[in-house]
């Protein structure tokens, strides 16, 4: 066999060998090292307010695939109960939200309120917790009838439910409405703006927040599916040992090959699941019209099924999407718009601007959702 | 040339409290190469100098984030970085590996000829040819295993190798010649020829 380098041969060198090699590795530059890492803190930037968003909404702790912290514990199911839970606990805030906004509203009418009532209707918003990966903001929507609160609690009510990043944004958006002007009926708020109009009954706002966790749910699970399976269901690894055989209590992923070296993924130990729809429907998310796109991240092989892990680049300029709209309905599906804002004023000087694209859920003949139509923001 | 690595865990985790972003840079000096040498291993053959420095980017943000939210870490950090590096290069190796790119050799085409077009039994695994060509070039000495390494598997040019031995390039460019002499006569002795 000839060598056209005889020196590619310490390409994919064992421990030992890579020892030499490491040795001899030239030392970085100056401007290497600066520029490698400006580019570190970039990207750390990035994940550390994904992690914390999704921190703040859901209490999934991030882990890499390759995880190397000690003992490794069983995160199955239960981490997607929680996460479940979390959610529904928002929603339920929301809808308690707007059931106590339309008391309140039709208490005004009696009262004939207006800027001397100690009820003087707010435009007033319901901070709609989005969180989870990439969607690092809490955005605030109008929700149906007014809010009565008395006066300087405005803020503090839309607070109650967001996560830890909603403040800032939230008061952001309180003063955008804080210049509508609205008038109100027992069933519906309409809010006039210097730009636009915008009327939404209490069922679609309803469903608009549940969109939103929806949303959430679905962003995550990509994540999950993309690049940190391990996080929903077992997974093969194998103990780290360093080059004198000494563990540290780590654990890597165990890549599978066949005979003849081909890459076949991480084998899913997960008890139950040998096939790729056996994961799509412990993950549950995705409609069976939708999670077909995700066959390419497994691989059936001898009556099991295992994970082609892979990442996706992040965009430094993403900063949380937003569902903001009914845009369509069928028989059993729900379609919405979603909005996408990203922001270079810290990174290279460019404006925030916002991107739309669909979201839509399927529902199932028990009322149940699963999403039918999602893709990730640019 | 052997690196010492002198931050340990407690002292990162000290670090990072008194000023994450000089932990980050204290982070980026001591292992920099260290993960640099780690991912050019495996992307040498496919992917370009900046595909490389986006995965050394990759890790060290990987290893920030870590660092930040695993605080139950205690342990040697020099295996625990690698092994970050090691799978992060795997995966990037996975993506990059479509393109089946090779590296872009430096403009002194003529001096690869001497480390191309050796013979080699197809009996001898890559594991077992590894060990003898390290081996080879450890017993030439320095400077000369350090300029074989950077010239043929680094692919760096006489010029920035020069500053790294100090030595002039010309000075660089003849121990090359004489130690790859030496080395081919070496693997000659051992059925591995031209």
């Amino acid at each position: 066999m000839n060598r056209e380098n005889i020196f590619d041969v310490l390409t994919n060198a064992e421990d030992n060998a890579m020892e030499m090699i490491t040795d001899k590795c030239p030392d970085l530059t100056e401007a290497q090292l600066e520029r490698l890492l400006a580019k570190s803190e970039r990207k750390y930037k990035i994940r550390k307010r994904e992690i914390e968003s999704r921190n703040g909404a859901n209490q999934i702790t991030m882990t890499e695939y390759d995880e190397v912290t000690g003992v490794e514990t069983h995160r199955g199911t239960w981490i997607r109960m929680v996460s479940t839970a979390a959610s529904l606990v928002v929603a339920a805030g929301v809808i308690w939200g707007s059931i106590t906004f339309m008391k309140r509203t039709r208490t005004d009418d009696i009262n004939n309120g207006g800027p001397d009532d100690p009820y003087a209707s707010e435009v007033v918003t319901s901070t709609t917790a989005v969180t989870g990966t990439g969607t690092g903001t809490a955005y605030t929507t109008i929700v149906g009838g007014t809010y009565t609160t008395a006066a300087g609690d405005k803020a503090d009510s839309a607070k109650a439910s967001a996560s830890a990043e909603a403040p800032a944004t939230t008061e952001a958006t309180t003063e955008r409405t804080e210049s509508t002007t609205e008038k109100t009926t027992a069933a519906q708020t309409e809010t006039t703006t210097a730009a636009t109009t915008k009327s939404i009954s209490a069922e679609d706002a309803e469903l608009i927040a549940r969109a939103n966790e929806y949303h959430t749910l679905a962003h995550n699970q990509d994540w999950v599916i993309r690049t940190n399976l391990g996080s929903v269901m077992e997974v093969d690894k194998k103990p780290i040992y360093d080059s004198d055989g000494n563990w540290y209590g780590g654990y890597t992923l165990n890549f599978t090959y066949n005979e003849s070296g081909d890459y076949i993924g991480v084998l899913i130990t997960e008890p139950g699941i040998t096939t790729f729809e056996d994961v799509m429907n412990t993950i549950g998310t995705f409609d069976r019209s939708y999670y077909e796109k995700y066959r390419i991240a497994f691989n059936e092989y001898n009556g099991r099924v295992y994970w082609m892990t892979g990442q996706r680049g992040s965009n430094i300029f993403f900063t949380g999407s937003e569902v903001t709209e009914i845009t369509g309905r069928t028989a059993n599906e729900i379609i919405f718009k979603v909005e996408d804002h990203y922001d270079g004023t810290d990174i290279d000087g460019t404006a925030p601007w916002t991107e739309e694209r669909e979201f839509a859920v399927a529902v199932q003949p028990d009322g149940s959702w699963k999403v039918s139509r999602f893709t990730l923001p640019n | 040339m052997k690196e010492e690595f002198k931050l340990t865990s407690n002292e990162l985790r000290e670090h990072l409290r008194r000023s994450p972003s000089d932990c980050h840079r204290a982070l980026m000096k001591e292992y920099g190469r260290y993960v640099y040498a780690i991912v050019f291993n495996k992307l040498r053959n496919c992917g370009t100098e900046e595909d490389i420095e986006e995965c050394v980017s990759d890790v060290f943000a990987d290893l920030f984030i870590r660092f930040e939210y695993d605080d139950q870490y205690a342990g040697d950090l020099k295996p625990y970085i690698g092994t970050v590096a090691k799978n992060k290069a795997i995966d990037c190796y996975r993506r990059l590996s479509a393109k089946n790119s090779r590296m872009v050799y430096t403009d002194e085409d003529d001096m690869q000829e001497l480390a191309s077009d050796f013979s080699v039994d197809d009996t001898v695994d890559d594991h077992e040819l590894r060990h003898v060509l390290l081996s080879a070039i450890d017993s030439l000495g320095e400077p000369d295993s350090t300029i074989l390494i950077q010239k043929f598997y680094y692919n760096r040019n006489s010029t920035e190798i020069a500053q790294a031995v100090s030595m002039t390039p010309t000075a660089v460019r003849t121990r090359c010649t004489r130690a790859m002499t030496k080395l081919r006569a070496m693997l000659t002795e051992i059925g591995i020829t031209r």
